[in-house]
């Protein structure tokens, strides 16, 4: 058997790669849509030359920027969350959503849209805009706290644990939404599947601000752990033996995946798959190091989600597909066909 | 240098006072479920002893900062494993996460490279680990840990039964480099199973049975008729290996 060549595209020319195919998908993002508008229409209105057509320019300032810049963040975060999740648990199959962000957000949400039919909530009309991230995030927090609790003992994180407890608080949370859903009307029902399917409709200048934090953080820090995350590919009596924080890094990721990951749910509801496929597709161009993979994979995040969005918004115009349905359309054949690729590989 | 004073942890292991001494191997033996790997775990600050203490190169094993620890301080595991399509360069060069802050540098891979010739496996630089043999799997492992510590002054080195997996000519090779870095001054302690190759290599034996340390010595001094009949309930005759200076054990 000839040993095929591992690909290793080095780290800048990887960089630069996602980044080009970035800016090309936001590039062509912002000219499609219900109003098209040509690019060099955009260029007009974003750098104030010469007049432009004042519907274009609430459009292309107001709508399409905003959801360009958050389907960039939500897609980096749940891209390096993804990375990291699969490096901590030491697992292929491993996502944010282990922790508990999803079920927790969905929890919460089904709580907001049943309670906001109340006259209560009708009169603080402002507070209602912020009350489902808001709350969104709240629930992924506690649940990924759940979880954190279950898995300590003795002052250690027993990563199997965190498995363990995930799943479990993930069928609780699940299971109290469905009781929720029970007691909902058709419309209250039909909102929060369509919340659960996630979309990035939402997006707001003030949202945008709120995600960048919150995934800019995560991603300079969670771009740190590479050599963590590596040597934890060896055990974690290897990696307290080269020297590693090994708690500290463990509390570390965690932490920061409840804040990029639960930030994502908040605002854009649940998007699978982003966090699930996008290593597998690095280590696949650029191999197993995690010190490529996670500041790699926050610009793959980026530029696939961007894609779905952009598929998501001008497939049915002038209706919307929500984007959760496209990234699992798109991502569980390309995870089947990634699985069936390795196993030839291991056969041959 | 490592020494252990009164290491006690549980009920597994009870009271080890020993000495990991530079340029020395010293090879733990005993029977199976006697403490070895809990001492191992103690002496490298895995696990923290019920009582008793732990000192690397004279100070405090607890009082020292992970990162310097790891500088003077190697372990290999008794399983590893590594299930990602790392090259055994890569592998090697994990070795030197103590000693690289970010990227690792043109001398760390020549470091890298120098522990693979010395655990003879400098073939295998390019291959994909999880393809390599066990045995193959096991030098990579060794190799990474020589990295390490190579040229460091004042190193230590605890391996768990390295050759567990291993043919008999990859077993001498394995704990040949062991030996070879013992001579240039690193502190090098072993489990193992095999008496007869403990005796080849070891400057001094330890012998823990049910937790207790029950022999401790240089290979003629622990390795005898009686005590290895008390501490392995084996009947066994020692005889001088035909052509070094070392006992041999043959069971009767």
């Amino acid at each position: 058997m000839k040993a095929s060549t591992p690909h290793r595209l080095p780290l800048p020319l990887l960089l630069s790669g996602l980044a080009t195919l970035l800016l090309i998908l936001a590039a062509v993002s912002i000219t499609r849509g219900a109003v098209a508008i040509p690019f060099a229409e955009c260029l007009n209105i974003l750098l104030h030359r010469g007049p432009s057509d004042p519907q274009q320019q609430a459009v292309l300032l107001f709508i399409r920027l905003p959801r360009i810049l958050l389907a960039l963040l939500v897609g980096a975060g749940l891209g390096i969350s993804g990375t990291a999740m699969q490096g901590l648990m030491r697992n292929p199959l491993a996502d944010p959503s282990l922790i508990g962000v999803s079920s927790g957000g969905a929890l919460a949400a089904t709580l907001v849209f049943l309670a906001g039919d109340t006259a209560a909530l009708k009169l603080a009309q402002y507070p209602g805009v912020f009350l489902l991230p808001a709350a969104a995030f709240g629930g992924a927090l506690v649940t990924t706290l759940a979880v954190y609790r279950l898995s300590q003992s003795a002052g250690r994180m027993t990563i199997a644990v965190v498995l363990l407890a995930g799943i479990a608080i993930n069928a609780m949370a699940n299971a109290f939404s469905a009781l929720l859903t029970f007691f909902a009307t058709d419309s209250q029902i039909r909102n929060v599947s369509f919340w659960k399917l996630g979309s990035l409709g939402g997006a707001t200048w003030v949202s945008v601000a709120i995600m960048l934090p919150c995934v800019l953080i995560p991603v300079a820090v969670l771009s740190g752990q590479g050599r963590a995350l590596n040597a934890f590919l060896l055990g974690e009596g290897e990696a307290f033996h080269l020297g590693l924080p090994v708690e500290r890094a463990k509390r570390l990721i965690i932490l920061m995946v409840a804040l990029a990951a639960g930030a994502s749910v908040a605002f854009t509801g649940i998007i699978g798959f982003v966090g699930l496929v996008v290593p597998h597709i690095l280590r696949y161009l650029a191999g197993p190091d995690y010190r490529r993979l996670l500041p790699a994979s926050a610009l793959a995040g980026g530029a696939l989600l961007l894609a779905g969005d952009l598929i998501s918004r001008t497939i049915v115009v002038p209706a919307e597909l929500p984007i959760g349905i496209i990234t699992a359309l798109g991502g569980a054949p390309f995870f089947l066909y990634l699985l069936l690729r390795d196993r030839r590989l291991r056969l041959s | 240098m490592i020494g252990a004073t009164s290491l006690t942890k549980g009920a597994i292991l009870n009271n080890v006072t020993l000495e990991v001494r530079a340029g020395e191997v010293l090879c733990v033996v005993g029977p199976n479920g006697a403490g070895k790997s809990t001492l191992l775990k103690l002496l490298s600050g895995e696990w923290l002893p019920t009582s008793g203490t732990v000192e690397l190169n004279g100070k405090r094993l607890s009082q020292w900062p992970e990162r310097d620890r790891a500088k003077v301080l190697a372990v290999l595991p008794q399983i590893s494993t590594l299930a990602a399509d790392f090259t055994a360069l890569e592998v090697v060069l994990m070795g030197r996460t103590p000693h690289m802050p970010g990227a690792e540098t043109p001398h760390d891979r020549r470091i890298a490279r120098e522990a693979l010739a010395a655990t003879q496996s400098s073939h295998l630089e390019p291959q994909i680990y999880t393809r390599l043999s066990g045995g193959e799997q096991q030098s990579i492992q060794l190799a990474r840990v020589v990295a390490q510590i190579w040229n460091c002054p004042h190193a230590n080195l605890l391996l768990d039964e390295p050759i567990a997996n291993l043919d008999p000519a990859q077993q001498h090779r394995m704990l040949a480099v062991a030996q070879t870095l013992a001579q240039q001054g690193v502190a090098v302690m072993i489990i193992l199973h095999d008496l007869n190759l403990a005796a080849q290599y070891a400057d001094r034996i330890a012998i823990l049975k049910a937790g207790s340390l029950t022999a401790y010595g240089t290979p003629s001094e622990a390795l005898t008729p009686p005590s290895i009949l008390q501490n392995f309930r084996l009947r066994v005759s020692v005889v001088p290996h035909p052509t070094r200076a070392v006992p041999m054990v043959i069971p009767e």
